[in-house]
């Protein structure tokens, strides 16, 4: 456990950084890349070493990142949502169902689609919880961030390499 | 063919030589690993076309929405189309994975397979200099400036740490 307490630490912080809007409009997909260095210098710190870092190392961490982030952010978002009972996909709602009116299928199927993402609108609106919306971020963030938080690792170990040698 | 690499270490005060054997070169199927994932992120942000083809898969259009919204802005002012439909991330990110695709594709075809850091950095510097006027308002965003910086980065960064993805899934013999 203690050897991926940076990718917790480092998790952490990416987790957090999701749900604050202002960096998340920032920073863009860089957040998990970034936290994935944020590990691997954590680590190097921890174990007082600035020399070759392994690339299989890096790419663990990073991926560990990723997937720390990916449950620290789920859970915020999930919990924010039940207080607030208010979200990113209220507000994207209307767009998305703009968006489906144009493309060219049956208008069953669009009601069909349309009808699925009001259940989930309705039941966050009244509960602040909706199963599909969870399972959904859940899914979503666990491969994403897990795909960056490599990306990352693999970068920030060649980077860190480059400058030691 | 062998290549040899060599690292360093600082905290040694003595000289000392990391060098890590690669056994041989990735098999075919490894190379195209990363290609396929590429791939099919691709054919994901490109779903409003994929879906002139196949309607009904009109039902992973919110899903995959979401799932593009956790890496990039998608303001609907900068989307980037194909042949009229717009794709589910903005020109730059567009501009990044296609680039990313084609190095992938170059490795495969073994046309290009290095690059320095400097070279990276230089062909990085479009990209920050564009989103850096872009925001400061000395010019406005274009999305082909932004598709043709971020084809820059995601090439050279994909040639940059290709070698790094590849290690992942080698043999290799460290000797110290």
């Amino acid at each position: 456990m203690k050897k991926y307490l940076p990718a917790i630490v480092a998790g952490f912080g990416a987790g957090v950084l999701h749900v604050v809007p202002l960096t998340k409009a920032l920073t863009c997909c860089l957040v998990v890349p970034l936290a994935a260095v944020a590990a691997i210098l954590l680590e190097q710190k921890s174990e007082g070493t600035s020399g070759h870092f392994d690339i299989k190392r890096g790419a663990i961490l990073g991926l560990f990142t990723g997937l720390f982030a990916a449950l620290f952010g789920s859970f915020f978002d999930i919990f924010i949502t039940f207080i607030t009972k208010n979200n990113d996909i209220i507000f994207a709602f209307n767009e998305l169902t703009e968006m489906i009116d144009t493309i060219p299928v049956s208008d069953e199927v669009k009601e069909e689609v349309i009808s699925l993402m009001k259940t989930v609108v309705d039941s966050i609106k009244d509960t602040g919880f909706s199963t599909l919306y969870a399972i959904s971020i859940i899914f979503n963030n666990l491969i994403v961030n897990s795909i960056f938080g490599l990306i990352g690792g693999l970068v920030g170990a060649k980077i860190l390499n480059a400058k030691n040698s | 063919m062998v290549k040899i690499y060599t690292y360093s270490p600082q905290n040694l005060f003595r000289f000392t030589k990391l060098k890590i054997k690669l056994n041989k070169k990735p098999k075919f199927f490894l190379r195209i690993i990363p290609t396929l994932i590429i791939f099919i992120w691709i054919i994901g942000f490109c779903w409003e076309l994929i879906l002139s083809l196949f309607p009904n898969s009109i039902y992973l259009l919110p899903f995959l929405k979401y799932n593009y919204s956790l890496v990039c802005h998608i303001e609907t002012e900068k989307l980037f189309s194909i042949f009229g439909y717009n794709t589910l991330v903005c020109s730059r990110c567009v501009g990044i994975y296609f680039g990313s695709f084609f190095s992938s594709i170059l490795i495969i075809a073994r046309a290009n397979r290095y690059i320095s850091r400097k070279s990276f950095l230089l062909l990085s510097l479009p990209l920050l200099l564009d989103v850096t006027f872009t925001s400061l308002g000395i010019y406005g965003y274009s999305k082909i400036m932004a598709l043709i910086t971020g084809f820059l980065l995601g090439s050279a960064g994909f040639i940059y740490i290709h070698v790094e993805i590849f290690q992942l899934f080698k043999n290799r013999k460290a000797i110290s």
